[in-house]
């Protein structure tokens, strides 16, 4: 079709009153307008499109109303995923959505991860270094100055406590029928007693760290009342080393409670209970340094480490089992997830729509598919009635009118001109229907059999989950649409019809054939004959 | 008037092309319909989706 420039001049000055010198100079500056573009620039021109010169050629971009009144045949159908990529690739290329999410949120559940991990282990150690903190804060002052400045005194008096208690040990042993001591004076006595007091004192100061602040350096008691306090309480209970050794406590000082002089009963008794408990205590240090613990007294020098073993012991349980709690919840989440996430994928065949629907908004405006089911069911039932309709006498007007008219959006702002009637643009692509209806064409290629759930030929089954249609018609006129499923079921197809809102139209799309897979459909609709071949497209159905 | 002119052109242009015919506006140059067939496309990482058919409009410049 020509349309010469008298001929728009024509129609123009018959909707206007301008002159046609008038008209014509004005369709001349827009025709120039166009023709005399330079590379770079564009016209554009509000109802049709634009103009733009690319390159030296001119480029013509409809606009939004007119490209979709073109391509109304083809409207709302989405893009299908045949294939599902790698994951974190799903996102094709030009998509603004990226998989960088994908990896944010991996990084993030990394990091959530690490965190989850972190957590236990951060906080762990920041809590074994607050325990530490507690265990060391004690023996610190404010200004991190060490409360016991001469710790190698204390070590060294540990030291010789162990020598003098060994040798008076011995002593004891030889004497331990106090024959030798017969001629000991009560002096000396006392002397002794005093000395193993203060032995004893000495010992379980550099044993415990309580009593080595309060009692052999009162200098230091004063300074730290809250250490003293603490401590004093460990003092009275006489704690770790009793109730961890108290067996050989009780055994050993057996021996060593028979005392060597009687005359000194006096003193013995008031002295006793500190006695026995000074020996005991030498003696289970003793027995601990003999089961190798000789190099911790070594690192007295070091309170938190003379202390820390006993305590941190039982700190370190709950945070081992903090540990093992959050690595296990961890990885029941991590299955769980997965668990859900193949669930889901396996499950409903909603999936690849939607991730489809969310990647390429711009190209699909249909409505998701898996809305569809309910309305594939009524076409199935509609199908199942369609025959008669076929065989029913088809409205003559529908087949030689060929139902443009409602096919296409009719332009309401067209002016009554000459212009033919609407013709159907279905004319063309449906054009083979026709023949195919007289004509029969090549017998369809079965890509598979069609006695099974899925094929191109015999009836639509019932399956469970989704199937795959070859979409040839998409018609507005529900009526040519069962017509054309007749003529396909003629020709041995398993058909159906699919209707499908379109901005307030509602379309009747023709599938032909149920198969599996989207590959499986492309493939049958490969092979389908030539009127089909070109513009079929697939869709997904629940039957 | 350009408005009028344009809206006329494109009433023309758009009911020719529904008719899958080609409309030559003389001086301007020629509109037709063209036809994409549905297209698979691979995307890095292996993804293929299938694109579906589409009709497009064309225009060729008229030869000077």
């Amino acid at each position: 079709m020509t349309i010469s420039t008298e001929q728009l001049l024509k129609l123009i000055s018959g909707m206007t009153d301008q002159k046609p010198d008038i008209v014509l100079e004005e369709w001349e500056t827009l025709v120039d307008s166009v023709r005399n573009l330079k590379p770079g620039e564009s016209v554009e021109m509000s109802q049709l499109g634009t103009f733009k010169n690319v390159k030296g050629e001119i480029e013509f971009n409809p606009n939004a109303e007119l490209a979709d009144e073109i391509n109304y045949e083809y409207s709302g159908q989405e893009p299908v995923v045949i294939e599902e990529g790698e994951e974190g690739s799903t996102v094709p290329i030009g998509v603004s959505v990226s998989g960088d999410d994908d990896e944010a949120a991996t990084a993030k559940d990394d990091a959530d991860d690490d965190d989850a991990f972190g957590v236990g282990f951060a906080d762990d150690k920041a809590n074994a270094e607050d325990s530490d903190d507690d265990f060391i804060n004690p023996f610190v002052r404010k200004g991190s100055e060490p409360l016991f400045p001469d710790v190698d005194e204390v070590a060294r008096k540990i030291k010789e406590d162990e020598d003098a208690e060994a040798a008076a040990k011995a002593e004891n042993q030889d004497d331990i029928f106090g024959l030798d001591d017969e001629n000991d004076t009560p002096s000396t006595l006392d002397k002794s007693f005093e000395e193993e007091k203060t032995e004893s004192e000495s010992i379980s100061a550099a044993d415990r760290d309580d009593e080595a602040i309060t009692q052999p350096k009162n200098d230091y008691k004063k300074d730290d009342d809250d250490l003293t306090d603490s401590d004093s309480t460990n003092t009275e209970e006489k704690p770790l080393f009793e109730s961890l050794e108290s067996p050989e406590d009780e055994e050993k000082p057996a021996a060593m409670v028979i005392p060597p002089v009687k005359p000194d009963e006096n003193v013995l008794k008031e002295l006793k209970a500190e006695e026995e408990a000074a020996k005991a205590e030498a003696m289970a240090r003793k027995i601990e340094k003999e089961q190798g613990k000789r190099e911790k007294a070594k690192q007295v020098k070091k309170f938190n480490v003379w202390v820390a073993p006993t305590k941190t012991k039982s700190r370190a349980n709950p945070q081992q089992l903090a540990k093992v709690g959050g690595l296990i919840f961890l990885s029941v989440l991590v299955v769980g997830g997965l668990i859900w996430y193949l669930l889901s994928m396996s499950g409903s065949g909603d999936r690849p729509v939607t991730t489809q629907q969310a990647v390429q908004p711009a190209v699909t405006e249909e409505q998701p598919i898996a809305e569809i089911p309910p309305a594939a069911e009524e076409e199935v039932v509609t199908e199942e009635v369609t025959p008669q309709d076929a065989t029913e006498p088809v409205p003559a007007d529908q087949t030689q009118e060929e139902p443009a008219a409602e096919l296409i959006p009719e332009p309401q702002d067209i002016a009554p001109d000459p212009v033919p009637e609407p013709e159907p643009v279905l004319e063309t692509t449906p054009e083979p229907e026709p023949e195919s209806a007289t004509t029969p064409t090549p017998a369809p290629p079965v890509t598979e059999p069609a006695t099974g759930e899925y094929g191109l030929e015999g009836e639509i089954s019932i399956v469970s989950g989704r199937s795959y249609g070859i979409v040839v018609y998409s018609l507005s006129n529900q009526n040519r649409a069962q017509q054309e499923q007749a003529t396909l079921r003629d020709l041995g197809y398993r058909t159906l019809i699919i209707p499908h809102e379109q901005d307030g139209q509602t379309f009747y799309r023709v599938l032909v054939g149920q198969l599996e897979t989207p590959e499986a459909a492309v493939e049958a609709g490969q092979q389908l004959p030539e009127p089909y071949r070109n513009s079929f497209f697939v869709r997904r159905f629940f039957p | 008037m350009r408005e009028l002119l344009i809206r006329k052109l494109t009433d023309i242009i758009r009911e020719g092309l529904a008719n899958n015919e080609k409309v030559t506006v003389e001086g301007l140059g020629t509109f037709s319909k063209k036809h994409i067939a549905a297209e698979e496309k691979s995307y890095p990482g292996g993804r293929v989706v299938l694109m579906p058919p589409k009709d497009v409009i064309e225009f060729k410049k008229v030869k000077e």
